[in-house]
């Protein structure tokens, strides 16, 4: 069997992870492996969006710890050397054209900007990059968010409602990459209320946890 | 290299940003200018009052029209999701932070010192005066710049936030200022170009250089959660 392309865990243990004073997750364990792909469900305000931006690193945990390793090679030192974040906002400037964002992107990662245009054709998306940011559509500009994620190449992803505004034809382009990314040996960690397309997941529940006052 | 490759490119989209359609990179020197055009009008325009106070009212003017870009400087990364990924990025933050307060001073600051000598002109500065004065707003805006970041970072979250900015900035601006005015009039009084409240002005901005990104990036953080 050939190599990974990526060899990160990510081991969460004991996380509890608060809002102001409502607690929303507690005792939250989850290990993964190269490969997996979680599926994170779970009723609006369950701590499913602020369980992703607390892997990376945005949200200070109210207890346990979240560890990122690599089976092989350097430790590393920020989640972002090895994880990608696709939140509910697409960072895409309406003043400026598409290629040029991805360009900035590119460049901010360190990636070759000779696969801009390529990972452009990817998600469908050749015929928008001279189109200002302000012209595309909600389901454009996530194409545009995901064009990101494959310039970045990092082993982990972490996806806030990945397939809400997008098509037939883009959650099908969306399956087969995620399906390609676990086969690399990425891991994907999804908040989603829909099953993800052409993919299956494991499904981990949030929003058990009594919510209400902290102790 | 990819450091420098990444700083750059901060820089640069910054200034792009600046000049595509809303960018707002001229809304600064127009402000400027438009203040700078209405104080004969408001002050008289005798060449004896006038001129004792021109050099000082374009410091006036050069503070507040730099106020006017601040507002935006974060706010607009914050909502839309880039600070986020700014975070992600391996670049360490304060750098990029450097780098976007450079570009932002390159997209909004220049435009204005360009307008300057004729904006000093109208405020009947001696014409030999006009271009050594012009380099010390040019070195005293970049120390505006990266000091006013400092209060934007805080303001970032705010939604019509600029009130809490200048409410935070302004008292930072003070020995800026001080200085710079107290340079201008040195200059106009027949002084030479370095003179000491100058150096201290170049003390501050140097100042301002090393640690406004520290502390802009340590407020921009707290609003990430």
């Amino acid at each position: 069997m050939p190599a990974l392309h990526h060899d990160v865990r990510l081991q969460i243990s004991g996380v509890a992870l608060q809002r102001g004073f409502r607690r929303l997750v507690a005792d939250f364990d989850l290990t993964c492996a190269p490969g997996d792909i979680i599926a994170l469900q779970g009723p609006n305000g369950s701590g499913k969006t602020t369980l992703l931006r607390a892997i990376a690193g945005f949200h200070t945990l109210a207890a346990g710890r979240i560890t990122l390793s690599r089976l092989q090679g350097p430790g590393i030192e920020e989640p972002g050397e090895v994880l990608s974040f696709l939140g509910h906002q697409d960072p895409i400037k309406a003043g400026e054209k598409l290629i040029d964002q991805l360009r900035f992107w590119a460049d901010l990662c360190g990636a070759s900007r000779g696969h801009v245009a390529e990972t452009l054709a990817q998600v469908g998306l050749s015929k928008q990059a001279e189109l200002q940011g302000g012209d595309l559509s909600a389901g454009q500009r996530k194409r545009a968010a995901l064009a990101r994620l494959l310039l970045e190449d990092r082993a982990i992803w972490l996806l806030d409602e990945p397939a809400s505004p997008l098509d037939q034809e883009g959650r099908a382009l969306l399956g087969s990459l995620l399906d390609q990314h676990a086969k690399q040996g990425g891991i994907i960690l999804a908040a989603v209320h829909d099953p993800l397309p052409l993919v299956s997941a494991r499904i981990l529940t949030l929003g058990t946890v009594k919510s209400g006052v902290a102790a | 290299m990819s450091l420098l490759r990444a700083c750059l490119a901060i820089l640069g989209r910054e200034v792009r940003l600046g000049w595509g359609a809303g960018g707002g990179a001229l809304l600064s020197a127009s402000f400027f200018a438009g203040s700078v055009m209405v104080a004969p009008f408001a002050l008289g325009p005798a060449p004896d009052t006038l001129g004792k106070i021109g050099p000082g009212y374009l410091w006036l003017a050069l503070t507040l029209a730099s106020l006017v870009s601040l507002e935006r400087l974060f706010q607009a990364d914050l909502e839309d999701g880039t600070l986020d990924q700014m975070l992600l990025s391996p670049l360490p933050h304060s750098l990029q932070v450097l780098s976007k307060i450079l570009g932002q001073w390159l997209a909004t600051a220049v435009p204005l010192l360009a307008v300057s000598p004729i904006a000093a002109l109208l405020v009947r500065v001696e014409p030999e005066v006009i271009l050594p004065l012009c380099g010390q707003l040019a070195v005293g805006s970049l120390g505006l710049f990266l000091i006013g970041a400092i209060g934007a970072a805080l303001g970032a979250s705010v939604r019509r936030g600029g009130l809490l900015v200048a409410l935070v900035v302004l008292p930072l601006y003070a020995p800026s200022v001080i200085f710079g005015a107290s340079a201008a009039a040195a200059l106009a009084s027949g002084g030479h170009f370095f003179s000491q409240p100058f150096l201290f002005l170049c003390a501050l901005v140097l100042a301002a250089l090393a640690f406004a990104p520290v502390a802009a990036a340590a407020a921009v953080r707290l609003h990430v959660d």
